[in-house]
């Protein structure tokens, strides 16, 4: 295969050993492409209303849940209620800068007349300094020889070898999909209590006693309900393909109130183009090498 | 596979001008391309990413330890609570198994998270089932904490996970008195009471593992992971905690899989761009 002159050498993302992949599989690089966007992001946001949850004045979109105190009046203190939301405010301000990102990679590859962009590596950061959040994604075009333009170029996080396989296994990269669900605890008095071991809460015989053992119910749905809807978001806009390669990442901020929790699912939508094809029953080795 | 590369690629995206084919279900993986076409070989497919988690709070007081004894102390208290945080995440992991059509969730990455009053527990894999679908339903998914290409070794050699089984203990050593304490200042000696206490969990918790793979008539326990060492919030306090999957012959004899071997002619170190997925 040659590559096509050009009045500049182009770039790319590509590893040698990625870059040979790509010539083998007729894959020509045109160019290294990239797309950012930079967002405000705040914990609280329109649709936070702390006070008005528990009185049932406003409510935010989507997941929510109230936890009510058994105890009654206590004191000034006390966490009369508990309750754990969706944070559409933040997943909103992501998925729009995800948007805005793809967008303007795209943008730069349409402009190389790229049929798609592969070995995509996305970058999120959090600039607590500016309230802030930027995702940046970067990756390699490239054209495919005697190939249809499709309407939108495609993208994958795979590259070489790994995309070579994929294609060989009759699956066709459609676009990288990212999707994230963010729920925050407003932790009730039992919550409270289980989650720091102080207090005392109602015991089951109806006296008085220490913060009650077993399962941290509150939390437990909270992080529960992050992980289906962060799955669920995903599977939506697969409209019957597939998602491969799949890696869900769940982290949880402590803070006065409660847990923060932030489920993101990344993965690679694929396409069966053709039958699967077998592959013979691999031979067990054991390699001889020095180290 | 015997393809030509270049006409795969061509076709592959020629196919992105088409609509997805109605009749193929979505279905979400975590596993690599090598994995689901090894699993595909074994005759089963991928059909969903499924999860357990399960946060249990362990009882206030339970790590305040007595003075004045003499040796290990056990604190039933917390090992309970890791056991019901992974009794309660894999019931749940099934569950969502089941509701996939799962026979089995395989690749489980566990995650094990011992806080100062609760501990977590969570599951994450790809809930796998045949390709020829069984007609009569079968019985409880199994978890297993196997890679698919570990799966697939095993299956090969006649081999089947029955589950994923854990253990777990919590043992304080004793606090020590001045005297002791000033006995074995400026000496590199080792401190018999830390050492019993590790040495307590570890047995107990072990112990609680073989148990829990003898009771679903497995023959032993593979790929065990451990998480072991004094408590960041109370060092004096040794946590043992291990986890692996259960497995029992299912063919008349172990096959052998007799390996050929092979001589890689490259350099000793393959070259990897990490920065590039």
């Amino acid at each position: 295969m040659t590559i096509a002159p050009r009045n500049a050498a182009w770039s790319s993302g590509l590893s040698t050993n990625d870059f040979a992949a790509c010539l083998s599989s007729g894959l020509q690089p045109l160019g290294f492409v990239q797309g950012c966007s930079v967002v405000n992001w705040s914990f609280y946001g329109i649709g936070y209303n702390a006070m008005g949850f528990g009185l049932g004045v406003s409510r935010p979109s989507g997941y929510f849940e109230q936890y009510l105190c058994p105890h009654g009046i206590v004191s000034a203190e006390h966490r009369r209620y508990g309750m754990n939301y969706q944070k559409s405010w933040i997943e909103e301000s992501y998925l729009s800068a995800l948007r805005s990102a793809t967008e303007r990679l795209l943008h730069e590859a349409r402009k190389l007349g790229a049929h798609g962009v592969i070995g995509v590596i996305d970058r999120p950061s959090y600039h607590s300094e500016t309230s802030s959040f930027e995702i940046s994604l970067s990756g390699t075009a490239v054209t495919i020889e005697g190939a249809v333009a499709p309407a939108v170029p495609f993208t994958t996080f795979l590259a070489g070898q790994k995309l070579n396989k994929l294609v060989e296994a009759g699956f066709a990269p459609v676009e990288i999909l990212i999707g994230i669900a963010s729920i925050g605890v407003m932790a009730s008095c039992i919550t409270e209590y289980q989650l720091t071991g102080g207090g005392f809460s109602l015991a089951a015989g109806g006296g008085w006693g220490a913060a009650p053992g077993g399962e941290i119910e509150q939390v437990v749905e909270a992080q529960t309900a992050a992980r289906s809807i962060v799955r669920q978001r995903v599977r939506d806009q697969l409209g019957g393909d597939i998602l491969h390669g799949a890696s869900l990442m769940v982290r949880s901020n402590e803070t006065q109130e409660g847990p923060q929790i932030e489920a993101t699912l990344r993965g690679n939508r694929v396409r069966h183009f053709k039958e699967f094809t077998q592959i013979d029953p691999p031979s067990p080795v054991v390699h001889l090498s020095d180290r | 596979m015997n393809t030509n590369i270049r006409t795969d690629m061509q076709a592959a995206i020629n196919a992105l001008g088409s609509p997805p084919d109605p009749t193929q279900r979505s279905s979400t993986s975590d596993l690599s391309i090598d994995e689901t076409l090894l699993l595909h070989q074994m005759g089963y497919e991928p059909t969903d990413l499924v999860s357990g988690i399960s946060v249990v709070s362990i009882p206030y007081g339970t790590f305040i330890t007595p003075y004045g004894q003499s040796g290990p102390i056990e604190l039933p208290p917390a090992t309970q609570a890791v056991a019901t945080a992974f009794r309660i995440a894999a019931e749940r992991a099934r569950h969502e198994c089941a509701g996939a059509n799962g026979i089995g969730v395989v690749g489980v990455h566990v995650e094990v998270e011992v806080g100062g009053q609760s501990v977590s527990v969570c599951f994450t894999g790809t809930a796998v089932s045949p390709i020829e679908r069984p007609k009569a339903p079968t019985n409880q998914p199994f978890l297993t904490d196997l890679s698919v290409r570990d799966f697939a070794l095993l299956s090969r050699s006649g081999w089947q996970p029955v589950e994923l089984v854990a253990g777990a203990s919590f043992v304080a050593a004793p606090l020590q008195g001045m005297r002791q304490v000033l006995s074995q200042a400026g000496q590199n000696i080792e401190l018999p009471l830390i050492t019993g206490a590790l040495q307590t969990s570890r047995e107990k918790a072990m112990d609680q593992m073989q148990s829990a793979a003898i009771a679903l008539s497995a023959a032993g326990v593979v790929d065990v992971s451990i998480i072991d060492g004094p408590l960041g919030h109370s060092r004096h306090i040794c946590a043992f905690i291990c986890w692996g999957t259960a497995i029992r012959l299912v063919a008349e004899r172990h096959q052998p899989i007799e390996p050929r071997l092979v001589v890689p002619l490259h350099d000793h170190i393959d070259f990897e761009a990490t920065s590039i997925r």
